[in-house]
């Protein structure tokens, strides 16, 4: 058989343990990763960590209110998780497959909630499924408030499914298809297929997939802001505490907490996936093309996504139509008046946006590429503590992240407040873990013994680097610009504790404008942002990223 | 497969080194681009020392700040830059930046969230000359703030729904919110995220002569309240749309939906709390003198006038006339509304609201 899977412990055999000291490469490469995350980390996630008195700690455990807080956050967070990772699969895997139906449609549904605005997206999901909404009042006749856990379930699984799918996507484009032949062969039902070689092979993808989205929607801030309604979740009750009470050290109590519990799962992933790794491209032997989908699963799964993606495409509709209209939700005739504002006075605003979304993407893409190159393929003391450190911003909530960073910089010798230093490295530090995890999963497909005999057949350094590692980390280098650049395109909640008169960024600008009630002219803002987001993306698909976001 | 050679184990070394080497360069150069950028600002701060520039930290609308801004500096010849944030987003700012303040002033909210930030030591008093024209009430004592605007309590009604499901006339007083038919319809924001629910907590503490009947009060408002919004000015919007009937903010925040042509009608009740909106210089700030200049302006009754033209709120300063549609204060049956009560006691009273009511 030309294929195998490989069990690993997790990298090398023992022969080629390699003590840092010994290795100047390798000293080198931990310091460019580890010095700025110890500086742009955990110095300023510490300084905030170590401010709360021991009183607040207490008040935290005595009173109930809070626990059920933490409780509210770990329940929608486990919901959120299981239905953004199963509607993310869903796509990876129609995608995957040859002869699904409208796959051109459903790869641009599949990441399109990726591109929306901050609280824009939020007011749209009301408009369509409120008390008076288009779809549940107008429609269907019904009277349901979409405030509460339900509604916040709802937007989350929206918001996240695409990163489900992207980190899938890999996964699954990558399984070696002669595997499930192998299985047809031997007498396999497709569903028993399914089950036996699709479903275990993706494990390890599903797993990291799933752990991202329950890290940004517990620390996810946005979504239960503008649609929790009474249902309060730990990263609103942060913020709560720092910006309605004024009161830091309980902001930070709060904090903390959140971080354990995404810690706890971080590390359960790590010893659960660390032990089941699969390489199915071992660079021996040619490609079968996937496996079709059956008929009666195909139509089912294109009814199911098509549901889903129609859905999305309404949100869009609503925001684009929004920001032409003259009163959002009440008087729908066309008008240009609210983009004269826009661009007349916040067309700054938008350039700065683009131009440190764009320098935190390249930051992100460098940085990440060289963590995962330097923290998968070598060893060394300390290296699980390492990974942890650069995946540990995902989980620490855009408020708190805000507030450390002014406590952190706002003094010499690290005087960043006010420059855009500190906005471009707010912006990237939230993104790393993603970037890291991107090129992490790149890695992983490609087994090193590609590398090795490409040095044994003879072909030298420059050849390898050119032919398989950059071509390997290159997709990974892509997707992860890309990404930070819609994400920190749309990022708010620590933004707005950073700009400076000259450093103003877009989104404060909706976020002022939807505060004010000025929904007009926050959905033109946001349609702007929407245009210039996907602008990006699909400049980067024609100039040679033809693997970028395909799912 | 696995067999080692001298020859690969070196290439791969080298590989390694090469792409260390080509990461850390690249990685370098854009770091060092990222501080080039930010230096570019720096400097160009350096170069304003002189106190021809203002930095304004604002809650205000963006709309409202940037014309403001514009004619002082048509006036003074006195550049600006703003940023806009919630109140209470920039109370939080200012006192983390208080090591090294961004902003020369803080430009509008409430009293209490200026009030509230004293104690840190981030605000700097200040009398200015102009704050003689206005009545003593709308200043701190000691000039830690002064008030510019003033603005009364309202009920925000949706009046399609209202008229179809409620009918009869607006709610005017606080009682009128209890009325069993508007279970689930009554919203207003959470007094431990807002400074305006805040108000509609202490209003009650204020009409009652005991601290029981006030958390009566606020329990059975409680009943027909289907949840408690983050923003102050929230409720008004959401009336504006029809999730709720009524939703309770500050008069000009519900003026604004009411100008954008959402069906709502504004009543002011009796007893209505009310807010000074205040504006106060932050304590090393880059441009103290520019700061000084701004505040005594801003109180001038020209400058009022154009905000009270703008933002429909009440100035504090006698000489400027009523937006359009306004009651003024004297007419309103407001209540006694003791803010030094409210200041000290806001701790304490957003806590046990929060265990009573969260």
């Amino acid at each position: 058989m030309p294929t195998r899977s490989i069990e690993r412990d997790g990298g090398r055999r023992p022969s080629q343990l390699l003590s840092p000291f010994k290795d100047p490469t390798t000293i080198t490469a931990i310091i460019i990763v580890v010095v700025p995350i110890l500086i742009i980390v955990l110095y300023p996630a510490a300084s905030v960590i170590l401010r709360p008195a021991a009183a607040d700690w207490n008040t935290f455990f005595t009173r109930p209110r809070y626990l059920g807080v933490l409780r509210n956050s770990l329940t929608i967070s486990a919901l959120s998780t299981v239905s953004a990772t199963t509607i993310g699969f869903c796509f990876a895997y129609a995608l995957s497959r040859p002869n699904f139906p409208g796959k051109f449609f459903f790869r641009i549904t599949s990441i399109l909630p990726l591109v929306s605005p901050p609280f824009v997206a939020g007011l749209a999901l009301i408009l369509l499924l409120g008390r008076r909404g288009i779809i549940t009042h107008s429609i269907l006749g019904l009277d349901i408030s979409m405030y509460g856990w339900h509604g916040l379930w709802l937007a989350q699984t929206f918001a996240y499914y695409p990163i489900a799918a992207m980190t899938l996507s890999g996964v699954l484009k990558s399984l070696n298809p002669t595997l499930e032949y192998a299985a047809q062969d031997l007498g396999q039902s497709r569903w028993g297929i399914f089950r036996t070689v699709v479903l275990p092979m993706s494990v390890p993808g599903i797993a990291s997939a799933a752990l991202l989205v329950l890290m940004l929607s517990l620390s996810d801030f946005g979504n239960p802001m503008v649609i929790g309604g009474p249902f309060r979740v730990m990263a609103v009750e942060a913020y709560m505490q720092v910006v309605g009470m004024q009161n830091l050290g309980m902001g930070a109590v709060v904090s903390v907490m959140l971080l354990l519990p995404s810690l706890a799962f971080f590390l359960l992933q790590r010893y659960y996936v660390g032990r089941r790794q699969y390489t199915s491209v071992t660079g021996k032997g040619g490609r079968l093309d996937p496996m079709p989908i059956p008929p009666a699963a195909k139509w089912i799964l294109f009814a199911v996504l098509t549901a889903i993606s129609l859905f999305v495409v309404a949100i869009f509709v609503v925001i684009v139509w929004g920001a032409f209209a003259r009163t959002w939700g009440f008087d729908w005739s066309l008008t240009f008046r609210n983009f004269e504002f826009t661009l007349l006075a916040r067309l700054g605003h938008i350039w700065n946006s683009v131009r440190f979304s764009l320098m935190a993407g390249i930051g992100t893409a460098i940085f990440s590429v060289i963590a995962a190159y330097v923290l998968y393929r070598r060893q060394f003391t300390g290296k699980r503590a390492f990974d942890f450190l650069v995946v540990l911003p995902a989980a620490l909530p855009g408020t708190l992240v805000g507030i450390a960073f002014i406590f952190a910089f706002n003094r010499p010798p690290l005087l960043l407040t006010g420059t855009a230093t500190i906005i471009v490295l707010s912006m990237a530090v939230r993104n790393v873990p993603i970037g890291y995890r991107t090129a992490l999963s790149g890695l992983h497909q490609i087994d090193k013994s590609i590398e090795e005999s490409a040095a044994d057949g003879g072909a030298n350094t420059f050849q390898i680097l050119k032919d398989i590692t950059l071509p390997l980390l290159k997709t990974a280098f892509t997707v992860t610009l890309v990404y930070t650049f819609i994400r920190s395109m749309n990022t708010v909640s620590a933004v707005v504790f950073l700009v400076s008169a000259g450093t103003n960024v877009a989104t404060t600008s909706i976020l002022g404008l939807a505060e004010h009630g000025y929904w007009g002219e926050a959905a033109a803002m946001a349609t702007i942002l929407i245009a210039i987001t996907s602008s990006v993306v699909i400049l980067f698909r024609l100039i040679g990223g033809k693997r970028l976001f395909e799912l | 497969m696995f067999i080692q050679t001298d020859n690969s184990t070196k290439g791969v070394v080298m590989l390694r080194r090469l792409l260390g080497l080509l990461c850390a360069s690249a990685f370098l150069l854009v770091f060092a681009g990222a501080s080039a950028f930010a230096g570019g600002t720096q400097e160009e701060a350096e170069l304003d020392i002189a106190d021809d520039e203002l930095i304004v930290y604002s809650p205000l609308h963006e709309y409202e700040i940037s014309r403001i801004l514009s004619q002082f500096e048509r006036e003074t010849g006195i550049n600006t830059e703003f940023i806009r944030l919630s109140a209470g987003e920039m109370a939080a700012r200012i006192v983390a930046e208080s090591n090294n303040p961004g902003g020369d002033v803080f430009f509008g909210g409430p009293s209490e969230t200026h009030e509230a930030i004293i104690p840190e030591g981030v605000l700097r008093p200040y009398e200015s000359p102009r704050a003689a024209e206005t009545d003593s009430d709308f200043h701190h004592p000691e000039f830690y703030w002064s008030g510019f605007y003033v603005g009364p309590m309202g009920f925000a009604i949706n009046t399609d729904r209202w008229e179809s499901e409620i009918g009869g006339d607006y709610p005017s007083t606080w009682e009128d919110l209890l009325d069993p038919a508007l279970e689930g319809e009554v919203l207003m924001a959470s007094p431990a995220a807002s400074g305006t629910a805040y108000n509609i907590a202490a209003t009650q503490f204020f009409r009652y002569d005991t601290e029981d009947e006030a958390w009566d009060y606020l329990a059975q408002l409680d009943r027909n309240t289907p949840f408690y919004t983050t923003s102050g000015a929230a409720p008004a919007r959401q009336a504006g749309t029809g999730e709720v009937i009524v939703g309770l903010a500050f008069a000009h925040d519900v003026m604004k939906p009411i100008d954008a042509g959402f069906p709502l009608a504004l009543s002011i009740p009796e007893n209505a709390g009310w807010e000074i909106g205040a504006v106060s210089i932050i304590d090393g700030g880059p441009n103290p003198e520019a700061a000084e200049a701004f505040v005594d302006w801003i109180l001038g009754p020209d400058a009022q006038q154009l905000h009270t033209d703008l933002s429909l709120r009440i100035s504090t300063h006698p000489d400027v006339q009523m937006p359009p549609g306004a009651t003024p204060l004297a007419e309103l049956s407001l209540v006694d509304y003791d803010y030094e009560w409210a200041g000290e006691n806001r701790s304490r009273i957003v806590e046990e609201w929060n265990e009573r009511f969260e």
